[in-house]
């Protein structure tokens, strides 16, 4: 199979960015705000300063770590027909987030998200033949704050037999998330054989280890629970203005987070990772941009260089609703994205630089998946394909569509779109003259009313209710 | 003895070597010609065409099933009595003037003669008189014109005109990649359809008319 994918970065200049990258590390450290972090970095011979909280990591404790990680990564879910494993084999996606706003399909209106606008979004990503894993699109902004990462756990696993990829504020919270995992799967140690979820975790660009999120990197690198520790350094802004120098603080967030969690567990499953981008440069704000794009594809590459398994991302939009820009803008990072080959993408669904989600485009970046999955698959070259004897049989004039030879290929080789229109314009009009995005409201509307997955047990979901009255507890200190 | 069911299976699968067997072996076991027809070609073509409808079969399919009941059609036409089967129409089909392309008008056709029409494809390029010609000869209830050029599509109104010239019965269909439904009313057509598909629908409408 004869398959298209985009390499640009040549090894010299990989071994560069890997260069400069040990050379911040080492020259300009990183800034850690726990001591629980830093006592880690410094038992293993890291020169840390506890008054800076800064850490200066030299070039053979990384290449140490790069060496004890795992170079494929098991995903595991409720329900092992969606397990999958990053393997550098295959291309897994995930939606955007975390947003505070919801569109709402029904209306077009912008609103805060809630609960129960989760619940639905699970659901039809549950649904969605092209996203492999969930993430928490939604924040349960009509939940106490402090309950609220607990709660988007809860809710996600509950809606989906899919993996889901959280996200933990702190090592109590990462603790909460591993228990309630470990509820459904059975056990701790049946957690660690099956993690049915990952996380994503944050550095703040350029350079910072926030206390909590941090810590919880620990807990989950002890857990065996897979780690996304996500760079988002911005060119012009928390990073350099130039492509490779953000990609180089990118990379060096990455190799100090695999650091981290490499010397809190040997072996602990970690995603080289990237959400590094652009800024608007009139407005600051964050940019769905063609530079975004290609940091993306050279993060894929350096996790490649690295043999581990990546997560960038694909298919964001600045937008404020499902239009052209829209349009272009995600399937301009998710062809690049995925002819560059990571092993998950994430940003499906999201509006307005992730902070809004569409139920509709969620749908509608299902299809654009598929329609560049029938690029990125290629095709095959031998006698039966190259098709000497059926352009025989046919001749000059005719025409192949009565052949057998269609029939056995025609669904193989040719993309038939699920929700896309490509009628005749008459026909199309008949039928209601309705837009791309109409017509996945209907599919939402569809997919809502019919699409139930599988339930937690009774006996879990009440093991989880004591988890979650727990935290509550904790949290909201109403114990 | 061929079960008529194996037929209608054949028919589905589009396997035209294996329709033409089995109606050859049925009628030469003197099976009764009315019943291989309805149980078996036209029951076959009826699903495909519900397939095709709701979604689960593709042009491919259509055109190779339409294909493998036309062979089994042409086994059974000289021996079909009168009345054993109502016709479902008889077309004249062609290019207009000056256009040379084929294939579209070619699908149709195949399509049409899967539907159970009589059809007779009179080539690319043919002129106004040779459509009145062939309609008169063949006493066609259609008159299928293609065109696919927006500089030969005007030719399409002089088959019209000629053809009520004529004083044929025959009434006047029209299609092609740049003709519009509205462009039909314009030059006077009796029918248009936007693809193949959807011609075989409106020339059975046109016919019941």
């Amino acid at each position: 199979m004869s398959k298209p994918r985009i390499t640009f970065l040549s090894q010299d200049e990989l071994k560069a960015i890997h260069n400069a990258s040990l050379q911040v590390l080492e020259r300009t450290g990183i800034k850690v705000m726990s001591k629980k972090a830093l006592d880690v970095l410094q038992e293993a011979g890291v020169k840390v300063d506890y008054e800076k909280k800064r850490a200066n990591i030299s070039g053979d404790v990384v290449e140490e770590a790069v060496k004890r990680a795992p170079k494929t990564i098991k995903c595991c879910a409720r329900n092992p027909k969606y397990d999958f494993v990053l393997d550098k084999k295959g291309v897994h996606f995930t939606t955007d987030g975390y947003a505070p706003f919801i569109r709402d399909f029904e209306t077009g209106e912008r609103r805060s998200s809630t609960k129960a606008d989760l619940a639905d979004w699970i659901r039809i990503a549950d649904y969605l033949s092209n996203v492999h894993l969930v993430w928490a699109s939604v924040c349960p902004g009509d939940v106490p704050a402090p309950m609220q990462t607990i709660v988007q756990t809860i809710t996600s696993l509950s809606n989906t037999e899919k993996h889901f990829q959280g996200e933990a504020l702190s090592a109590r919270e990462a603790q909460y998330e591993i228990e309630i995992a470990a509820a459904i799967v059975g056990g701790r140690n049946e957690l660690r054989e099956r993690p049915i979820i990952s996380a994503v975790q944050c550095p703040i660009a350029p350079l910072v280890f926030e206390e909590g999120s941090v810590e919880a990197v620990i807990e989950y690198a002890r857990a065996g629970i897979p780690v996304a520790p996500m760079p988002m350094p911005l060119m012009c802004e928390t990073g350099p203005a130039t492509v490779a120098g953000t990609v180089v603080v990118c990379n060096a967030e990455n190799l100090a987070s695999l650091v981290i969690s490499e010397l809190a567990s040997p072996g602990a499953p970690v995603v080289y990772t990237c959400a590094a981008g652009s800024i608007d440069v009139k407005t600051g704000s964050m940019a769905s941009s063609p530079e975004y794009g290609i940091v993306q594809m050279a993060a894929a590459h350096m996790a490649r260089f690295y043999n581990l398994p990546s997560l960038v991302c694909g298919g964001c939009s600045d937008s404020k609703l499902p239009d052209v820009q829209a349009g272009f803008e995600r399937a301009m990072t998710l062809t690049t994205s995925i002819l560059t080959g990571a092993d998950i993408i994430v940003g499906l669904g999201g509006l307005n630089a992730a902070s809004m989600m569409s139920p509709e485009l969620l749908v509608i970046d299902n299809e654009i998946i598929d329609a560049i999955f029938r690029v990125a698959r290629g095709f095959d070259v031998n006698d039966d394909t190259l098709a000497v004897e059926v352009i025989d049989k046919v001749g000059p004039g005719g025409h192949f569509l009565g052949q057998r030879h269609t029939m056995e290929y025609f669904k193989k080789e040719t993309w038939i779109p699920e929700i896309s229109d490509r009628r005749d314009f008459t026909i199309w009009q008949q039928a209601g003259s309705r837009s791309l995005d109409e017509v996945a409201k209907e599919k939402v509307r569809e997919i809502l009313a019919t699409h139930k997955p599988a339930p937690l047990s009774q006996d879990i979901e009440r093991e989880i209710y004591q988890i979650l009255k727990r935290a509550e507890a904790e949290f909201l200190k109403t114990g | 003895m061929v079960d008529p069911t194996k037929i209608k299976d054949s028919v589905i699968a589009g396997e035209v070597d294996e329709v033409k067997d089995l109606v050859q072996k049925a009628v030469d076991e003197g099976q009764e010609i009315k019943k291989i027809l309805s149980e078996g070609l036209i029951a076959g073509i009826n699903i495909v065409g519900e397939k095709y409808d709701s979604g689960e079969f593709f042009l491919p399919e259509m055109v190779i099933a339409a294909s493998a009941m036309k062979e089994g059609l042409n086994i059974l036409n000289p021996l079909l009595k009168q009345g054993d089967i109502e016709s479902a129409g008889t077309v004249v089909l062609g290019t207009a003037q000056g256009d040379i392309h084929d294939i579209g008008k070619s699908i149709v056709g195949t399509m049409l003669e899967g539907a159970g029409f009589m059809v007779t494809n009179i080539g690319v390029d043919v002129a106004p008189e040779k459509f009145v010609e062939a309609a008169k000869e063949k006493n066609a209830d259609i008159i299928g014109v293609s065109a696919l050029l927006t500089t030969t599509m005007v030719k399409m109104e002089d088959v019209i005109k000629a053809a009520k010239e004529a004083g044929l019965k025959a009434k006047v269909m029209v299609g092609g990649a740049s003709v519009t439904q509205e462009f039909a009313d314009k030059i006077g057509a009796d029918g248009y359809a936007p693809d193949a598909p959807s011609a075989v629908g409106k020339a059975r409408e046109l016919v019941k008319k």
